[in-house]
Formats: structure tokens, C-alpha cells, sequence
């Protein structure tokens, strides 16, 4: 049995004039010890995720529907209380601003002894300190550091000491919020490969928070691709990179500089990821997709299994499993474009009823302002600003 | 053409227009507005309406005369019309409250931003003789300098433009220190700007919404202290303020005489007009964001959309 | 077309009231400590680097806006170091530059027309129709078509990878000839860095602007650059041309930072070389060779010696004694990889004192860890 399933999670902000759907009915599963990612652009929803598993949604945010299964229960029927107790003993997170998330007046090894005082009943002061000096240096820090303030951190020692407090009280599940992001890339690797070694000697579970495919692709063994609140697809690291299906990650993958092929830019994705308070119709990246159809204009497609673990939710993809060429596809005009294949006929330029002009009132969605309109948090909601 | 629906440039006008609409659309600026507006009018229109006040003996006038038909607030000692000294004291306390704030704000800012943003050595002075002038007793000061310069209207102006900047120099150079550090005002330097031009074009915009806010507060406490000052009997003397009024109510008993007409009309002109203008700043403090004034609208998203779709469009390699 | 010869950067550090006390000297910062590098005329050079490395200050020292302390800058040959007033207003209009942070490089109270068009007022070019359609036609060369549409913006109305053109708009306005861009697509998505980069490529292409590249992400400068300098602790510690120098890199330094470029392809892992700990503080740079402390190379020589540059192909130089070792990459692989067994050794038996360690503490709470074994 898996050890995290979630159903159908929805979460809803509510916003000035409304509220915006940031996560729109995914459903995933983590097993027991296994590293999962969880990756798209800014906006796509994968923080606001996190925050709905744990349950550290911001005040304007509310779980709109589905479920968060965690070992057979249901955390979602769970009240505040007994879920208080579950967070961080059960599951812990990592959030990518270490410099903001450690109490700069506090000294850091108290504050990696918080949790288990918390927690853990029974346990002084004293045991809490010395459990706090055992998680530094499983983290690689001197357990003489423990009296250090934060300002005395560098941000990769920083990021160590979060991870030694995500660690406190042995979750079986940890949750990775772009923990490397802001680092340089030594450092990048160094904590990349602390948490690949502790999940291997703790048996954790591991879900990575990024934008960044090559970094899934180090640390994972599965991929989870979001874009716009939807899951487009999901699979095994190698599938995924050898086979992508959806036309999104296969950009996605293609954004990435691979310096063992070919020396050429990347094809990156155009466009912006589409505002959440009115997303497209149909398939919700079919304004940016060079194999976007009528048909994904008009209904989301539905998810559909290729191999034990391989899904994908698109159109273009054919019964045996397979991407087809744009060639082969009746496309809209804005796809031709994208697919390099030029205009035809009317719709092809701005100036007509083309079809991202056409198929809603924000059909195409990259208002400004919204999409990556921040990292953390609050990107996961664009236009949510007032 | 979708080109017609791309939103047509705002000129200037349009934009201190939508400002102005968000100001009145925001309650408590509102509030603040219509009342300054009615004494706005009573000070400009009031004294043609009224008439001129009476020089004291002026036959027949009677002091001290209780509210009537013909004179609404009573006399005052010495006969004349409170109404029309009410109407007079509301031009000179709203020209002292304007006139000293501009000043106040001109020494403020320009020191505030002078200090803040070239730092160093200019800081270093600026800011010594600013903590002169903000640990000085201001009243006492203010006291002695109207004694010392004579209790005219521009006196009372200098004095309390004089005595209010330090606070402003102070709130101004923290936020410029705040606004030098930010990434445009680099960006300006390494495009030529100069030192002058980045403190015009880029910090002074950047706390001018600060300034305004400040602007209205400063506007309260002047007529407060114009007020106080004539109360201490150190105010103009050449013509006829609130403060004047109840320094004269005062001296002449009229809390013991029961003539409450003599002092309520000063005294609650004064509240009102401060509260006033504290409302209209609160608004002010929230409106000067452009996040917050007129946007594109909803037309022109989808043209915008099609347009960075294009511009991301190369041939593919 | 534009040359760094020496560049120094030093920062006094601030005396603590006791070392004043004391009468310590001043500790100096030594930001950029002795670097030369070349702009050509429609070149880009990428500067690697890490955070700490100078690479940041470099450029904004050849803009002129760091202090620079030693050595100098060569625009066409005319040393522009210590001119002011004139003759410095027209050098900036001549050499510009684009910070990383699109949200904060925009003053958030001007429209983009107008964040455009300054640059054009401060130098009194053109009039007022010359103007706009400079302004548009810079947005256009960024990449936002039409440019008209996005004069009356505000930045907040913008993405990211918006903001970053715009900011490109601002500093191509003046057509200068040497582009300084630091970081500039480090802040947004990787799905829209191409975009940017491909504006850049652009600009090369059509303006013969020559680009300094700043970068922590080899990737990034391998795909963009002709030319890549590897930055450590103020200095340029190997330089050549970009496939050269991916393909052949002579400096520890540079195969360590090589090695641990994660690869989208999962099938791809490889022995990555992570050096321990992190980069010194430039107040306090190791003698001889800087980088001998986190060498894993390092031999007595390097304590006491700073390494030459060793000229090792053509434009290919690494300051190294080992630069001609053909032997080198072999032996720095293998360290790595004894290094990773050891690790991996002590991190398993800290865990296992540790499951230990909290087995006995914690008796079976809730899930327990009867559970979890």
C-alpha cells in the first residue's frame, strides 16, 4: 500500500472578486521510501500542494475537495489537533527560503530541539540537545555549532540546519519545497546529496518541489508533471526523459541545456503559464502547445495508463501509447505556429479569431502579472494579488 | 484589426483622474474631503457673505451678547460678531496649516533625501543638525522665536515650519535608504543619471506618496500649533484665528460666563479641520500605489498573450 | 573592445569596536583580486562562478559602479578607470548593464515606457517622436511585439521573463556596444530562459554588441558563450573557449563544478566530484594557490605557491601547476570517488546510531518506529 494518496485534491483561493481554483483534482501516490518530484513552472500549483498535504495553507487558502491519505488514514476527516501531532512526526517539509524559516534570535540548535520537545513527551531538555547534536552531524554540521545563531550560517548550512529539523522527529515522509533553488551549484549538489543519502539509510519518502527537470532527474526515482493546477502526466524519471508523452514535458524536458548532447539553445516553452483565475478551456495548455487540436480546445482530455506507471492526460497522444507528430494532427492555428509548420487559411494571425483569441475570455491566459509572478508561496496563486 | 482593443495610452491628466477618483472612492478620504471642502468654502466665500468684523467701540455693538438671530454665536467682549470672527479665523488657520506644511515638507524631503541618499559625510551633518532641531522643546522654541521675531502671521509660519521638519527629514531618509538600495536606482546610475536626477526622477517619486500622507499630517498638527500659539497669546496679532478666539474666551471667563458659543465653534472647527485632514492622508498613504490605480482592464490581456506567444516564436534550430 | 587589466576590488570591512580597540588593521575584503578579461565586438564571455567569487562585482566594476581599487579598464584601448563627469556619463551609455532580479530592477511607479525612455532623456537624445520609436523598437528587439501595447504597463503587470526584456529594453535603448548581464534569466522558470537567452543571441547578431555573461550555471554559459572564464574567490582561475573548456578543463576547480551539473537524463549519473565545504571568505583568502584548501589535488606546493597561468591550447589557460598533468582528471576522479565511499560510511553509521538512539528514547509513539522498520 502506498504511504501517501492523494485524491482528487482541490484546493481553492479565496482573492479579491472571487476565488482561484490553484489545484484542480490531482491524485498521486508516494510508497514508502520512494523519491518522488513534483515538477512544472511557477504557478503550476506543486507548493500549493505541499501546503494542502501538510496543511499549512495561508489563511485565504481552503481545501476545496478530495482527500490525503497518509498510511490508511485520511488526513483530511483528521481534526486540527490530532493532525498537529501527525505534522512533522509523520511528515515534515522543506521550504526553500532557509534564511527566512530559522528564527534569527534563537540559537539553531534549540530550534532543531523544538520539534522533538514539542512531540515527544517525556523528553528534557538535555536528551532534546543531545538528539539536536546526533541530527547535526548526520547533517554534516559540528555538533559544536548547535550554540550558533542563524546569521552565523552560510545559506547551505542554513538549508542543512532545516533538514536536520525536518529530520527531528523521524517523519517516514519528507517534503523537499525547492530546498536547493537559491543555492550555488557545489552547494546545490552537496544537499542534493545529503538528502539522496538519508533517504536511503532512514527509508524515507521524498517529494521534491522544483522547476528544474535535471535535478528530478538526479534525485528521483518518479515525476510528477504539473501545469496550470492539473497533473499532465506522470512516470518514471527514465520514461519521462527517454518518452515523454505530453507535449508539456516533452518541452519541459526540452527547456533543459543538456551538455553531454548537442551545444544548442533549448527550445524552452513560449508563452506564460495562464492565470488560474481564468484558465483556458479544454486541455489548459493548449494556447502553448504545438499539437494543440480543436478537441483540446474544446474538452480536458482524459488520463490514461501506458505501462504499470506511465500516465498522461492528452489528446495527441494514440492508443499504443505514443506522441504523435503535429503533422499528423489537424491543428489549430496557433499550434501550427508553435509546430513551425506556418499559416493557413484565416485564423492564423492575431488579427482574426484565432483560436487562443477565441476560446475563452482568457483563453490564453498569460495575463501579466500572473503566472511567474514570484517564487514561494504566493507564485502558486497568480493573480491572486489585488 | 484586435489592435483597436489594445488599451489607448493614458495621458497624465487621466491618471491624476483616476487617482482623484480612487481618493473619493476610499470612505474616510471622502469624509475627510467633504468636511475641508465646507471650511474651504466658508474661509474663501465666508468673509464676502459676513461682512467685515466691527472695530471694537464701533456703535452699536454690545459685548458680550448671547446667541440671536442676528448675531448666531454672541459677541465677544468687545462687541464684535463671533460668526464673522470664526469665518476669519478659518482663512488664517487654513493658510497657516498649508503654508507652514509646504514648508515643513520642502525642508523635510530635501534634507531627508540629500541625507539618505548621498549618505557619508552629508548624512553625518544633515542628520546632526536634524537631531538639533528634533530634541529642542519645540513649543518653548516656538514660544520664544514668536516672542523674539514678533507675533505676525509669517512668524507664526516660520516658527512652526522651523520646529515640524525634523520629523519628516527623519521619515524621509529612512525611506530613502530603503529605495537607494533597490536595484532602478543602479540601474540609473549605470545608464549616466546623475546624483540630482536620481534623487528628482527616481527616490523622490518613490516617497512621494510618504510626502502626501506626511503632507496632511503636518497641515493637522500646524493648525494645532497656530492654534496653541495664539492661545499663549504669542500668535498673529494683526488679525483674528481660532486660537485667537479661545486665548480671548479664555482671558474673558466665558467657560465660567457659560458662553459657550464663544468657544465650542473655534474649538470644534479645529478638531474638524484636523480630522480632516488626517483622513484625507490615511487615504492618500493607500492610493499612491500604482498597483492600486487604473489598470489595463480586461481588454488587452489576450492581445498581449498573442504577442509574447509571438515574440517567443524563432525559427526553430 | 573592452578590457579588464588587473582588476582590483577591495572593500575595507568595518572594524569591530574591539579590534579599533585593539588597533588592528582594517580587514580588506578582497572581492575581485587580479582579473583580466576580454569583451571582443560581438563576443560573449561567460563569467562562472559561485556566489562569493566576484564574478558580480567584476561587472558592476566594469560599469563603473564598484569602487575599483587596482588594475584597469580598457574601453578601445582608452583607460576608463578613473574618469568622471563627461567623459563617465558617455562611457555608461556606451557600456550598460541587467541586473538578475527582474522584480527589483524596475522602479514599480513608471510605466515601461517611461522606465525605457529614461535612459534616452538623461542623455538628451532625439526628440520626442525619435524617441518613442527607439523605445518601442528596443521592446520589439527584447522580444515584446507589439512594443506599443506595453508602453503604459507597469511592472507589477508583468511576468518575469517580461520584466527581464523590459530590463533589456532599458539597457539596449542607448545601443551600447558592451553588455554587461548579470544572472539574467537565474530568477525565472527554466521553461522561458531560452527566451531570453535567444534575445540575447539576437542582439549579438544584429547590433554587434559584445556581452559579458554572468553566470553561476556552466550550462548556461557552455550554450551561450564563446568564450567561459571560471571565477574563484576573486580570480579567474581557467579560461578558454566554451567547447574547449567543457570538454578539456585543466582546473580541479572547474571539472569539480563540471561533474555535479545535474543531467536531465537519469541514466546519466555519474561519479560527481562535490567538493567539501564552501567558498573561503574573501577576507580571509588562503595563501598560495586560493583554491588549495578545497583541492582535492592539493599538494605542498599549493600551501605556499600561487600557480602561473598555464597557457594549455590556444586562448586555453588555467592557473594550475597541474594544468599539463595529462593524469590529473583520472587521479581527481578517483579521490572523489574514495572520498564518496568514506562519506557514505560515516553518514550510515551516524544513522544507525541515531535510528538507535531515538528506538531507545522513544518507545512506540503513534506510528512508532516498530512501524517504520
Amino acid at each position: 500500500m502506498a504511504l501517501l494518496e492523494v485524491k482528487d485534491l482541490t484546493v481553492e483561493f479565496r482573492v479579491p472578486g472571487g476565488s482561484v481554483r490553484a489545484v484542480d483534482g490531482i491524485s498521486f501516490h508516494v510508497e514508502a521510501g520512494e523519491a518522488v518530484g513534483l515538477v512544472g513552472e511557477s504557478g503550476c500549483g506543486k507548493t500549493t500542494t505541499a501546503l494542502a498535504i501538510t496543511r499549512l495553507l495561508p489563511e485565504n487558502g481552503r481545501l476545496a475537495g478530495g482527500s490525503v491519505i497518509f498510511d490508511g488514514e485520511d488526513l483530511t476527516s483528521l481534526k486540527r489537533g490530532p493532525f498537529r501531532r501527525r505534522r512533522w512526526t509523520e511528515m515534515s517539509i522543506i521550504f526553500q527560503g532557509a534564511m527566512n524559516a530559522l528564527n534569527p534570535v534563537k540559537r539553531v540548535g534549540d530550534q532543531v530541539a523544538e520539534p522533538i520537545l514539542l512531540h515527544e513527551a517525556g523528553v528534557t531538555r538535555r536528551q532534546a540537545w543531545k538528539r539536536a547534536g546526533e541530527l547535526f552531524e548526520m547533517v554534516g554540521i559540528s555538533r559544536d555549532r548547535r550554540k550558533e545563531y542563524p546569521h552565523q550560517f552560510s545559506g547551505g548550512m542554513r538549508q542543512r540546519v532545516m533538514i536536520a529539523m525536518a529530520l527531528a522527529n523521524r517523519p517516514r515522509l519528507v517534503i523537499g519545497d525547492e530546498p536547493t533553488t537559491a543555492l550555488d551549484v557545489m552547494v546545490q549538489a552537496q544537499i542534493l546529496e545529503l538528502l539522496e543519502r538519508l533517504r536511503r539509510e532512514l527509508g524515507l519518502a521524498l517529494i521534491l518541489i522544483t522547476h528544474d527537470l535535471s535535478v528530478v532527474a538526479e534525485t528521483c526515482d518518479r515525476a510528477i508533471v504539473m501545469y496550470a493546477g492539473q497533473v499532465a502526466e506522470t512516470g518514471s524519471v527514465q520514461a519521462l526523459h527517454d518518452r515523454p508523452l505530453h507535449p508539456y514535458s516533452a518541452r519541459l524536458m526540452g527547456s533543459v541545456p543538456n551538455m553531454q548532447g548537442e551545444r544548442k539553445l533549448p527550445l524552452g516553452i513560449p508563452g506564460q503559464p495562464p492565470s488560474l483565475s481564468s484558465p483556458p478551456s479544454g486541455c489548459r495548455f493548449h494556447p502553448r502547445c504545438d499539437h494543440a487540436m480543436e478537441v483540446c480546445v474544446a474538452e480536458y482530455p482524459a488520463e490514461r495508463s501506458f505501462g504499470a506507471l506511465h500516465r498522461v492526460a492528452c489528446h495527441a497522444v494514440d492508443d499504443s501509447g505514443r506522441l504523435r507528430d503535429p503533422r499528423e494532427l489537424p491543428l489549430i492555428p496557433s499550434a501550427r505556429i508553435l509546430a513551425g509548420l506556418g499559416t493557413t487559411g484565416d485564423g492564423a494571425s492575431r488579427t482574426a479569431q484565432g483560436p487562443v483569441a477565441a476560446g475563452s475570455a482568457g483563453a490564453s491566459g498569460a495575463v501579466p502579472g500572473g503566472g511567474s509572478s514570484g517564487p514561494g508561496g504566493g507564485g502558486a496563486v497568480p493573480g491572486a494579488k489585488p | 484589426m484586435t489592435v483597436g482593443r489594445i488599451p489607448q495610452p493614458l495621458s497624465r491628466f487621466h491618471r491624476g483622474y483616476a487617482s482623484l477618483r480612487l481618493l473619493v472612492s476610499n470612505r474616510q478620504a471622502l469624509v475627510g474631503i467633504v468636511i475641508l471642502a465646507a471650511f474651504v468654502l466658508i474661509a474663501v466665500v465666508g468673509p464676502f457673505v459676513v461682512g467685515p468684523i466691527e472695530k471694537p467701540g464701533t456703535p452699536g455693538t454690545t459685548p458680550l451678547l448671547n446667541p440671536s438671530a442676528t448675531h448666531l454665536f454672541g459677541t465677544d467682549q468687545a462687541g464684535r460678531d463671533l460668526v464673522k470672527l470664526n469665518v476669519v479665523g478659518a482663512q488664517v488657520s487654513l493658510i497657516v496649516g498649508v503654508v507652514a506644511s509646504v514648508l515643513t515638507m520642502l525642508i523635510g524631503t530635501a534634507v531627508g533625501i540629500v541625507a539618505g541618499f548621498l549618505g557619508g559625510r552629508w548624512d553625518n551633518w544633515l542628520m546632526r543638525i536634524t537631531d538639533f532641531f528634533y530634541v529642542l522643546p519645540t513649543l518653548v522654541l516656538a514660544v520664544v522665536l514668536a516672542a523674539i521675531l514678533g507675533p505676525n502671521l509669517l512668524n507664526v509660519i516660520v516658527v512652526i515650519g522651523m520646529t515640524s521638519w525634523p520629523a519628516t527629514a527623519r521619515i524621509i531618509r529612512s525611506q530613502t535608504l530603503s529605495i537607494r538600495e533597490r536595484m532602478f536606482v543602479d540601474r540609473a546610475r549605470a545608464y549616466g543619471a546623475s546624483n540630482r536626477r536620481i534623487m528628482t526622477r527616481q527616490i523622490l517619486p518613490n516617497v512621494f506618496g510618504l510626502v502626501m500622507a506626511n503632507t496632511t499630517l503636518t497641515i493637522a498638527t500646524s493648525i494645532f500649533y497656530e492654534t496653541t500659539l495664539s492661545f499663549l497669546g504669542v500668535g498673529p496679532h494683526e488679525t483674528y484665528s481660532w486660537g485667537r478666539i479661545l486665548e480671548e474666551s479664555f482671558n474673558a471667563g466665558a467657560l465660567t460666563l457659560g458662553k459657550w458659543a464663544w468657544f465650542v465653534p473655534p474649538g470644534l472647527s479645529v478638531v474638524l479641520v484636523v480630522l480632516a485632514f488626517t483622513l484625507i492622508g490615511a487615504g492618500f498613504d493607500e492610493i499612491l500605489d500604482p498597483r492600486l490605480r487604473l489598470r489595463g482592464g480586461p481588454h488587452g490581456v489576450t492581445e498581449l498573450a498573442m504577442a509574447e506567444l509571438e515574440a517567443t516564436l524563432e525559427p526553430r534550430a | 573592445m573592452i578590457e579588464l587589466r588587473g582588476l582590483q576590488v577591495h572593500f575595507p570591512l568595518r572594524r569591530t569596536f574591539s579590534a579599533w580597540l585593539r588597533r588592528e588593521p582594517p580587514k580588506l575584503v578582497r572581492a575581485v583580486d587580479g582579473v583580466d578579461l576580454e569583451v571582443q565586438r560581438g563576443g560573449i564571455v561567460a563569467l562562472v562562478g559561485e556566489s562569493g567569487s566576484g564574478k558580480t562585482t567584476t561587472g558592476r566594476a566594469l560599469v563603473r559602479l564598484a569602487p575599483i581599487t587596482g588594475g584597469n579598464v580598457l574601453l578601445e584601448g582608452n583607460d576608463v578607470t578613473e574618469i568622471s563627469g563627461k567623459p563617465l556619463r558617455d562611457y555608461r551609455r556606451r557600456v550598460q548593464i541587467i541586473f538578475q532580479d527582474p522584480y527589483e530592477s524596475l522602479d514599480p511607479r513608471r510605466t515601461v515606457g517611461e522606465a525605457v525612455e529614461e535612459p534616452l532623456l538623461v542623455h538628451g537624445l532625439g526628440t520626442h517622436a525619435e524617441r518613442e520609436a527607439r523605445v518601442i523598437g528596443a521592446l520589439e528587439d527584447a522580444g515584446l511585439r507589439p512594443g506599443s501595447a506595453f508602453l503604459r504597463r507597469y511592472p507589477h503587470e508583468l511576468s518575469g521573463g517580461q520584466r527581464q526584456r523590459v530590463a533589456i529594453a532599458c539597457a539596449m535603448v542607448l545601443e551600447p556596444d558592451v553588455l554587461v548581464a548579470d544572472e539574467p534569466v537565474s530568477m525565472l522558470d527554466v521553461s522561458l530562459r531560452s527566451g531570453i537567452l535567444r534575445v540575447m543571441l539576437g542582439l549579438r547578431e544584429k547590433r554587434g554588441v559584445g556581452i559579458l555573461f554572468i553566470t553561476h550555471d556552466l550550462s548556461l554559459a557552455w550554450l551561450i558563450a564563446d568564450h567561459i572564464a571560471v571565477m574563484y574567490l576573486g580570480r579567474i582561475v581557467e579560461i578558454g573557449p566554451s567547447e574547449e573548456l567543457v570538454a578539456n578543463p585543466r582546473h580541479p576547480y572547474t571539472r569539480a563544478l563540471l561533474s555535479v551539473m545535474p543531467s536531465p537524463d537519469p541514466s546519466h549519473r555519474r561519479a560527481r566530484q562535490i567538493l567539501k565545504g564552501e567558498t573561503p571568505d574573501a577576507s580571509r583568502v588562503p595563501p598560495g594557490c586560493r583554491f588549495h584548501t578545497r583541492c582535492p589535488l592539493v599538494f605542498d606546493r599549493c600551501r605556499v605557491e600561487d600557480p602561473p597561468e598555464v597557457e594549455v591550447g590556444d586562448g586555453h589557460v588555467a592557473a594550475c601547476f597541474l594544468a599539463d598533468d595529462p593524469a590529473a582528471a583520472a587521479r581527481q576522479q578517483a579521490v572523489a570517488a574514495e572520498n564518496e565511499a568514506a562519506v557514505a560510511a560515516a553518514i550510515h553509521a551516524e544513522a544507525a546510531a541515531l535510528a538507535a538512539a531515538v528506538s531507545v528514547e522513544m518507545p512506540a509513539t503513534g506510528g512508532g518506529p516498530a512501524a517504520k522498520d
